[in-house]
């Protein structure tokens, strides 16, 4: 099963984020001191801005807008109106973003409202994925 | 303004919907890619959200809805007036979003879906207009115990109309219309909502080799024109069986 060496560190049966997890606990980034970055991530909107912009790593404020607004569907399939849209919009613009470019987790441009994700260490970008993750599993429970 | 002019003003709109999934091609962005609607997809994380969809007409954005909840689309008619059971949520919810939209490439097996919508809101209100082109009276036929149900059990005002290839049974309740030719290429419905004008919805769908173009519509005002367009007709020709 093993094709090179890509699988090197996988110690489990269980498919481990392989490719991120060569990080020791000797380079730990200073990021995971800073309480700034603790409290941009104290908000579920923007773990899961920042958990999509993992994927995309460049978006925009309406697709993240949308986005917000799609993972917020209620398990009925209610669909979501252009107001809750608007309503989070608004929000990104006024404080998420802001926030995010404030302790330099994002890149964000005001006049073209593109997005970028800033380089983070793969123990910052395991962080996030993990918030988001375990926010998923409670609410599928 | 008849039927075609009505198909194309809405043509004039532009709609655009975007996917956004983190797996497989949903069967609904095949539909749309394959109805004229422009249809584009992004990325998402896999332990994101599901799957959904975003509807925006003219550049604004008109609703997001999951997936899950639109898939099936038109593959659920109801059997029989008032029957809803079988009726996903989501269909209800695609008949509001995707409303005055002109698809391409509909057969009947979807205007026949659409037309249930319709047929399923007169029943529901019990009162008020119904008119109907199934093009030729013969498509009728397959219709005749549905409208008879729908005749029969409520106060509707019901009108069809159609090349007159077929002498269909005397029903209390329906007039029939067998009109001119200019109806032929025509399959419409317009429901002016009886005593709940919140219910009115009108369908218009215009055959071209085999394949249907069209639109549905919950708009009271596009739903009375569908209906003065087949009534015109109606006057002109005044050949009322």
């Amino acid at each position: 099963m093993c094709i090179g060496n890509k699988y090197r560190f996988m110690v489990g049966p269980e498919e481990a984020p392989s490719q991120e997890d060569h990080g020791t606990a000797t380079d730990l980034p200073p990021r995971l001191g800073d309480d700034q970055f603790y409290s941009a991530l104290a908000a579920a909107h923007r773990r899961r801005l920042l958990y999509y912009l993992l994927e995309t790593e460049e978006s925009t404020v309406d697709e993240i807008a949308t986005v917000l607004t799609g993972w917020e569907i209620p398990p009925t399939g209610t669909m979501q109106t252009p107001a809750e849209r608007a309503e989070i919009r608004l929000q990104l613009l006024h404080n998420h973003l802001p926030r995010l470019a404030d302790s330099g987790l994002i890149a964000y441009d005001r006049a073209t409202g593109t997005v970028r994700l800033a380089g983070l260490q793969p123990r910052v970008r395991e962080l996030i994925q993990q918030s988001v993750e375990a926010e998923q599993r409670v609410a599928s429970e | 303004m008849t039927l075609g002019s009505q198909i194309d003003e809405l043509r004039k709109r532009t709609h655009r919907i975007t996917v956004y999934r983190s797996g497989e091609r949903p069967e609904i962005e095949t539909w749309l890619a394959t109805h004229g609607v422009p249809v584009a997809s992004r990325p998402l994380p896999a332990g994101g959200p599901d799957p959904f969809i975003e509807l925006e007409t003219d550049g604004e954005v008109v609703g997001i809805i999951g997936v899950d909840a639109v898939e099936g689309l038109l593959e659920t008619p109801i059997s029989r007036p008032g029957d809803r059971t079988g009726v996903s949520a989501g269909y209800r919810a695609l008949f509001e979003i995707l409303e005055n939209t002109v698809f391409s490439a509909m057969n009947r097996r979807e205007l026949l879906a659409i037309s249930r919508e319709i047929e399923d809101r007169a029943f529901r209100v019990g009162d008020g207009t119904l008119r109907v082109s199934f093009q030729t009276l013969s498509t009728f036929r397959s219709q005749t115990a549905v409208y008879r149900t729908l005749a029969t059990e409520t106060e509707l005002d019901i009108h069809v109309y159609g090349i007159e290839d077929w002498t269909p049974p005397a029903i209390s309740g329906v007039t029939y219309h067998a009109e001119a030719a200019q109806f032929e290429p025509y399959w419409a419905l317009a429901y002016d909502g009886g005593s709940d004008g919140t219910q009115a919805s009108g369908l218009v769908a215009e055959e071209r080799a085999g394949e249907y173009r069209g639109f549905w519509t919950n708009d009271a005002a596009r739903v009375e024109r569908i209906a003065r367009a087949l009534e015109t007709a109606e006057s002109a020709s005044d050949t009322a069986l």
